[in-house]
């Protein structure tokens, strides 16, 4: 059948087939340009990303005497973990990890369940005032949270609840240094960023069906179990997007640590602040500890610059490892969170 | 009791139940919107007009000073205005750069290709690097081993571009911008992570039925892109503005200014003063920007 009408072309349908071809040639070189510069910006670009963290691993490796060395900045030309040893020691890195990956994941649970509940509030429950209240929640996102620390400073040292606490203890709490302070100003979403989360989730859960909702309201379920049986678990990858951000986020911040619970040695990042505000003294101070055999230098600039370096690394890397297992789940769920919707 | 207690509720009509349970689910964010957010901001401006002392019992003594914190935040400290026009100006100039930034690598992430998955996972490196103090960290050394082999503060080599682009007729300010961006990439690329994450999906969501109307109706590559891809993550670009004005107003060196008067010099009034007029200079810097975008933004119904 398809030979017969091969041979019955007639000639300007063959003329045609020509002009349809070199249309497709020309396309096909278009897209090959646009490809080559595609590549060439992506290559680019990912290598500005790499290169640093790169170079710092390289130089994390390099045995002490040798960093700073032109013939060590890519390859060291003797690797040692010297530097990985000196640099958990400064940050106590074994009482750390474990201490600053629950207190994180607390903290992202919590920012998660406040941005949840308030979110579907703002998306569904309509009652007088919502619109003015949303416009509130983001106007949070705009404020820079440092503005208010000294109030918050003072609401934690003298902690009471509209007067509950003073009725029974006789005087407020003192809730500085209290993990207690970090719970609350997560639980309540006025901690890291909450304002934004409450805007990602509304978002999610505008982008949901409604006949879901009203279905499981037809059939008799409750506010609590339509939200928790039918809304949660339909709008998972939203739930991921803002798990995620909040746990990164706040490994990445010691604000409110330091602003709460100045005296904290366990977290990770208010250690490495300390640690990098005054390297010498940090590296002079776990100075007994480290191995008789270890190329150990006492002040010295590039020494210190390689602890500071691998001490970053250290921090960075568990967060390179929950990246590595969720990177896949976390872009489509951001793709599929709605974030880009109405 | 309890049936009484039931009654009560199947009495309400849905609306009203649904008013209930909306308060009831916003009511921790609200809790904490009126004791940690409302009151703390009231707060800082009742500080800011007295002299504050913390007793030792801890609680607070306000003695009422006036203007005198404005006057000396803004007439006699030498380093908060320097501050204060810095943080604007950085705000003003990054802004624009990154968001332009993002949309570039969301386009670029956007359509199919083969290693589409491996390019994803670097480009979203930067989220989870999201500290400016890391990234300092970590680029201090590539930005020394470039100084040393380039002699000037200047990253890349960007005298060539530079003059490239001034004999191609570029006007020499926008010469500038774009050196300056190729100077900051790294901070740009740091800062960028989330604005990329965000244009991406907002790419993704665009209908394709709109692209093939375009292409029917014979539009170019470049037509389609400015007519059709700018126009839909029109209002992502609004959000992003947001987002990465008020991420740079956190960032910025005034925070650390106003900490240390505080926790560090006990001035207590001062720095809420600082405090008070930088939150009035941010929150009018995003609402003016906000507006002026606003007219120019697309909303698709």
């Amino acid at each position: 059948m398809t030979e017969l009408t091969e041979r019955l072309v007639l000639p300007d349908e063959k003329l045609k087939r020509r002009e349809q071809r070199k249309i497709r040639a020309a396309n096909a070189a278009r897209s090959f340009v646009v490809n080559v510069f595609r590549y060439a910006l992506i290559i680019c670009l990912s290598y500005l990303i790499l290169a640093p963290i790169l170079i710092n691993i390289s130089t994390a490796f390099t045995y002490p005497k040798d960093v700073g060395l032109s013939s060590s900045i890519w390859i060291p030309s003797r690797v040692s973990l010297e530097n990985w040893h000196v640099s958990m020691l400064v940050l106590k890195y074994k009482t750390a990890l474990p201490y600053t990956l629950v207190q994180t994941a607390i903290i992202a649970i919590l920012q998660t369940l406040c941005a949840m509940l308030a979110a579907y509030s703002f998306a569904r429950l309509k009652f007088p005032g919502r619109g003015l209240l949303f416009a509130f929640a983001v106007f949070t996102i705009i404020v820079p949270p440092q503005v208010f620390m000294l109030p918050q400073y003072v609401y934690f040292r003298n902690f009471d609840f509209f007067g509950i606490i003073k009725a029974i203890t006789g005087k407020p709490l003192n809730l500085l240094g209290n993990p207690l302070s970090l719970v609350l100003i997560n639980i309540t979403g006025v901690g890291l960023k909450g304002g934004l989360y409450i805007y990602i989730l509304r978002q999610t859960y505008r982008g949901l069906p409604k006949a879901l909702e009203e279905a499981a309201y037809v059939d008799g379920a409750g506010f609590m179990r339509t939200f928790w049986g039918i809304v949660v678990p339909s709008s998972s990858s939203g739930l991921l997007t803002v798990m995620v951000l909040s746990f990164v986020w706040n490994w990445n911040d010691a604000y409110y640590i330091r602003l709460f619970d100045s005296a904290n040695t366990n977290n990770l990042m208010l250690a490495y602040t300390r640690a990098v505000g005054s390297v010498d003294e940090a590296i002079a101070r776990i100075a007994t500890q480290v191995p008789a055999h270890y190329a150990f230098l006492q002040k010295n600039p590039m020494y210190e610059a390689a602890i500071g370096k691998t001490a970053a690394l250290l921090v960075f890397l568990p967060l390179v490892i929950l990246y590595l297992f969720i990177q896949r789940r976390f872009v489509q769920g951001v793709e599929r969170s709605g974030i880009a919707g109405d | 009791m309890a049936g009484e207690k039931r009654s009560w509720y199947y009495r309400l009509s849905f609306p009203r139940k649904t008013a209930l349970w909306g308060f009831i689910f916003l009511l921790p964010w609200l809790l904490g919107f009126l004791l940690l957010f409302l009151v703390p901001m009231v707060q800082t401006f009742q500080y800011s007009f007295n002299q504050l002392e913390i007793v030792p019992t801890g609680g607070i003594k306000l003695t009422p000073a006036g203007f005198e914190n404005f006057r000396h935040a803004l007439l006699v400290d030498p380093n908060f205005n320097p501050a204060l026009v810095n943080t604007l100006i950085e705000v003003l100039l990054y802004t624009p750069m990154i968001i332009i930034f993002s949309l570039l690598c969301a386009i670029l992430l956007n359509g199919k290709f083969r290693g589409r998955a491996v390019a994803r996972a670097i480009f979203f490196i930067p989220i989870i690097m999201a500290t400016g103090l890391m990234m300092e960290r970590v680029t201090n050394l590539s930005g020394q081993m470039q100084a040393a082999t380039e002699g000037e503060g200047a990253v890349y080599g960007a005298g060539f571009i530079a003059q490239l682009l001034f004999n191609l007729g570029i006007g020499n300010q926008l010469v500038q911008y774009l050196l300056d961006m190729v100077n900051r990439i790294f901070e740009i690329i740091s800062l960028s992570g989330i604005q990329i994450l965000i244009f991406l999906a907002s790419l993704q969501a665009i209908s394709p039925s709109l692209y093939e109307v375009a292409k029917i109706e014979g539009a170019t590559a470049y037509e389609t892109f400015w007519k059709v891809t700018v126009v839909m993550v029109s209002p992502m670009i609004l959000t992003c503005t947001i987002y990465t004005m008020s991420d740079l107003f956190a960032r910025s060196d005034i925070m650390t200014l106003v900490y240390d008067l505080a926790f560090r010099q006990s001035r207590y009034g001062l720095s809420a003063a600082m405090s008070s007029i930088y939150l009035l200079l941010s929150v009018l810097t995003i609402s003016i920007v906000v507006l002026m975008l606003r007219k120019v933004v697309f909303y698709y119904d």
